[in-house]
């Protein structure tokens, strides 16, 4: 039996985001999660805690981020939660093209990277409040690998 | 475990080589462009990523990179990479860096790119 989930709560400082990728790597990988899966879970759980790190806690009083992930019905779900203002959410894919011809700055990919690599994703901004919700759907391993 | 980059340049013919093993994250910054412009003066007129089984980035290394691409497209220098795992590999054409940069996946490529091996 899968364990149920974690909790954890860490210092919203540059590095400190790898307590929670981790975190969520191992718990993905009891889960059965694919190695292939696994990177894109840590990917985009590095990602969010990136964009508290930079765009959100800088302007709350609450230093923390909070990190809450489940497992049930074979989807894996993960909160990245922080204090901090709400973060400008763009709809379009950054236009690589523009930022190598220096005409836009090159960052500005992470909510991008983890909108592609997450089954689903949900992004939530109250007024001192950011969390980033993702989920991730475990495939059955087909049959005849099963077998073989 | 302690994954901070480590990075090595040097330059094989007219290729410049840059290897790097660990993270590259927004604190590679200085190191990396430092590193490409010193190729640069040292003769590079291509420039070739070697990565590692530890390397990985996060959207911040990716930017550092798109950075480094700008800057060599603009002097007419090629990019090459090599040793990505498919995760960065599946990345680099999520985000469309694979246009701007040659993924070198065997020997033979890595051989025409380079002129050597």
């Amino acid at each position: 039996m899968n364990p149920p989930g974690f909790d954890m709560k860490f210092d919203g400082l540059r590095g400190a985001e790898r307590q929670a990728v981790r975190q969520a790597a191992l718990f993905a990988a009891s889960c059965g999660f694919s190695e292939e899966r696994i990177a894109d879970i840590k990917t985009a759980v590095e990602e969010a805690c990136l964009n508290a790190i930079e765009h959100a806690i800088p302007f709350s009083s609450d230093r923390s981020i909070y990190a809450h992930c489940f497992f049930s019905e074979n989807v894996l779900s993960i909160e990245i939660q922080s204090g901090g203002k709400p973060f400008v959410i763009p709809d379009e894919k950054p236009d690589i093209r523009a930022k190598v011809e220096g005409r836009e700055p090159s960052r500005g990919w992470g909510l991008y990277l983890i909108r592609r690599l997450a089954d689903s994703v949900n992004f939530d901004a109250t007024l001192d409040r950011a969390s980033v919700r993702m989920k991730f759907i475990l495939q059955p391993v087909p049959k005849s690998i099963m077998e073989s | 475990m302690d994954n901070s980059l480590q990075l090595a340049a040097e330059v094989n013919g007219s290729t410049g080589v840059v290897r790097l093993d660990g993270k590259l994250d927004a604190g590679a910054e200085e190191a990396l462009l430092t590193a490409y412009h010193d190729l640069v003066h040292r003769g590079a007129t291509r420039i070739l990523l070697r990565f590692t089984s530890r390397s990985s980035l996060n959207s911040a290394g990716i930017a550092l990179l798109i950075t480094m691409v700008s800057q060599s497209r603009q002097n007419g220098y090629p990019v090459g990479v090599v040793g990505l795992s498919d995760h960065y590999k599946k990345i680099f054409e999520m985000i469309g860096l694979s246009d701007y940069v040659e993924i070198l996946a065997d020997e033979g490529a890595l051989k025409r790119f380079t002129g050597y091996v």
